[in-house]
């Protein structure tokens, strides 16, 4: 049994593109398996930016009852602060009770293998290396200017706004503005044949701004991921949300200290995100609040055991010498293979 | 079988990507807010017209009706009114098919319900008749609560009344649209009833008539019967609703049978946006990322 898995999955790459595809399919067409109503949805609390604007969906993302809940429960309870009552604290519990259930299970490999977003960068980024294109990569000066993004994204787009606009400060229009500007409500409604979410919305000037910078960003970022890894992840409130509850789930990045690690940086080289801590770093700050538990970091460590995808006490992959040397024959670590024919083949890295 | 015709004909649509630059005909649906149901979505000015609709019902139709008639904000509960029906009660069968439908009484001619604590909410099924003689007349209408409840699949295939009219599937993003077909199944005693005439009339004063197919199934087009004028001022065209019912009638042995199904649908989504500037805004972002394609990264910092 083990042997048939390892033939099907040679790599944990295979696997994750297998898992990926699957849950692509699921969550930007579910509905037709899993069935239309919110009811039957596997979860209206997903750790992973599934479009709800997408109306063939298996499942939708936890930033869209959050949104909602701040807009209508908050908002309204701090208008009328003797409602606030267990029918305002019930559902906002429900919201994260049922999204920390998901979430234990895979933790933020919610990013990494499920998110259809990431799949659909992932993919372009693949395209734009097989077409030659150059590869940007963030380092340490531009790392320091992004990463607060996700964080001002979260609590700005996610949980200020939508409250100021439920008290009355802020115009109705900015009441779920976040998914004005996702880039998945785009993306993945256009997988659906669906044009209404990418035709702009012209009725209230603030709701209008908002659509017309979301589409502006889906627009580059769809481009963008050509040549930059992940680049919509970077600055992900869903990202920055789920690295708030990582250290609550048992799967998890694990390194342990190496001599060589200082001057090899591999891992680093192979990390979608350019997270430079997985190299210099060991134990807890290794696995990093931008880390997506792809793995890739694991599978390229020339080391053996230094770096482990980890569940609880479990060992899920674990770096090997033996499965670098195979890795990096099809794939070097910055994601350069082989560019397709017609295309000449020459500096990919910048 | 219907279901699986459904099915197919959904992937045949993913695959056809060329749609995507085909306008508005595709994308006559709605999608305002996503959220759990109708009701969370309700804006104030939409609430508003609740309190209305149960007097005009009386004026743009002669079929049964049950209204809404809430006050504005109302969340856990529902407030309807009997329209062009005598006093009668209500009867709601929730979304689990196993439990017996709860009668409402009319009381200062309105019917209150609200859902049992430990239903939470979701999707329910309203019905009342009034029986004249060998006539009955029977207005039913489905209600969702904001609060996520069962799937109501079951609730709709049950056999309510003698005659009735249900929806294959209540939409949850905002409503049926003007511009859209829908589903509708006509029974009587249970079983699909070929050939039914369906009666659709709205508010804005369209009249028209559907047949059902060998199935049982009529195919309603919702007319694009709306006035710009009317638009809410405020709110604007997403958050603007008219009522609308479907009616059959059936003679069996003598007796007559009158059943109505009414709800509300909205104006084309499209109307209150532009494809082509959402479009040009798409691919002025791509542009600004172009760059990226070409130029090699120098300092790669």
């Amino acid at each position: 049994m083990l042997e048939t898995l390892r033939k099907v999955f040679p790599t944990v790459s295979r696997l994750r593109f297998t898992v990926q595809m699957a849950m692509f399919f699921l969550m930007v067409w579910g509905s037709n398996v899993v069935g239309h109503y919110a009811a039957d949805k596997i979860s209206t609390a997903l750790p992973a930016l599934s479009c709800a604007y997408d109306k063939q969906h298996g499942s939708y993302c936890v930033l869209i009852p959050l949104q909602h809940q701040m807009h209508h429960r908050i908002g309204a309870a701090v208008v009328k602060a003797q409602q606030v009552t267990m029918q305002v604290v019930l559902p906002i519990l429900l919201t994260m009770a049922t999204f920390l259930a998901f979430f234990f299970v895979v933790g933020k490999a919610f990013c990494g293998w499920i998110c259809p977003l990431g799949t659909v960068q992932e993919l372009l980024n693949k395209v734009g290396r097989r077409f030659n294109r150059p590869l940007h990569r963030l380092q340490d000066g531009n790392l320091k200017k992004v990463r607060p993004a996700k964080w001002v994204m979260l609590l700005g787009l996610i949980f200020a706004l939508p409250i100021l606009a439920g008290v009355g400060i802020a115009p109705h229009g900015l009441s779920n503005p976040y998914c004005d500007v996702c880039p998945s409500r785009i993306v993945t409604t256009l997988l659906t044949a669906d044009v209404e979410e990418i035709a702009l919305k012209t009725g209230d000037s603030t709701r209008m701004l908002l659509n017309a910078l979301g589409n502006i960003v889906a627009g580059f970022v769809v481009v963008a991921a050509l040549a930059i890894r992940q680049p919509f992840c970077r600055i992900c409130p869903m990202l920055s949300f789920n690295s708030l509850f990582q250290r609550l789930s048992p799967m998890r990045l694990s390194k342990v200290k190496h001599e060589s690690c200082e001057k090899c940086g591999v891992c680093t080289q192979a990390c979608p995100m350019d997270i430079p801590e997985i190299a210099r770093e060991h134990g807890r700050k290794a696995y990093h609040e931008d880390c997506t538990l792809c793995g890739r970091c694991a599978e390229y460590c020339p080391q053996d055991g230094v770096i482990k995808l980890k569940w609880g006490p479990f060992a899920l992959f674990s770096s090997s010498r033996e499965y670098y040397k195979g890795r990096v024959k099809g794939e070097l670590p910055d994601g350069t293979v082989k560019p397709v024919k017609f295309v000449k083949r020459g500096e990919a890295n910048a | 079988m219907r279901s699986k015709v459904s099915t197919a004909n959904s992937i045949a649509t993913i695959l056809l990507l060329g749609r995507l630059f085909i306008s508005s005909a595709s994308a006559a649906h709605d999608h305002q807010a996503p959220a759990a149901g109708n009701a969370e979505r309700q804006g104030s000015a939409e609430r508003a017209i609740q309190q209305e609709s149960a007097g005009r019902g009386r004026t743009w139709t002669s079929a049964p009706l049950i209204a809404p008639a809430g006050r504005p904000g109302e969340r856990n509960s529902a407030n309807m009114v009997p329209v062009n029906l005598a006093g009668v009660g209500l009867q709601v069968y929730g979304a689990d098919a196993t439990q017996s439908p709860k009668n409402v009484p009319l009381e200062d001619g309105r019917w209150r319900f609200a859902p049992e604590p430990s239903a939470k909410g979701g999707h329910y099924w309203m019905q009342a008749a009034e029986v004249r003689g060998a006539e009955t007349r029977t207005a039913t209408t489905a209600w969702s609560f904001g609060t996520q409840g069962k799937s109501p699949a079951a609730m709709l295939a049950q056999a309510k009344g003698s005659l009735d009219i249900v929806p294959l599937r209540i939409p949850e993003h905002g409503g049926f649209r003007e511009g859209t077909a829908w589903e509708f199944g006509v029974r009587y005693e249970g079983q699909p009833l070929p050939g039914a005439v369906l009666h659709l009339h709205t508010e804005n004063g369209t009249r028209t008539r559907v047949v059902a197919d060998a199935e049982g199934v009529a195919k309603v087009l919702f007319p694009r019967d709306f006035d710009p004028a009317s638009f809410d001022k405020v709110a604007g065209a997403d958050r603007t609703r008219r009522g609308f019912v479907l009616m059959t009638e059936l003679e069996p042995e003598g007796r007559k049978f009158v059943t109505a199904f009414n709800h509300f649908y909205y104006p084309d989504t499209m109307r209150g946006r532009n494809l082509w500037a959402g479009a040009g805004l798409f691919v002025i972002g791509m542009l600004c990322a172009a760059p990226l394609l070409r130029h090699r990264e120098r300092n790669n910092a």
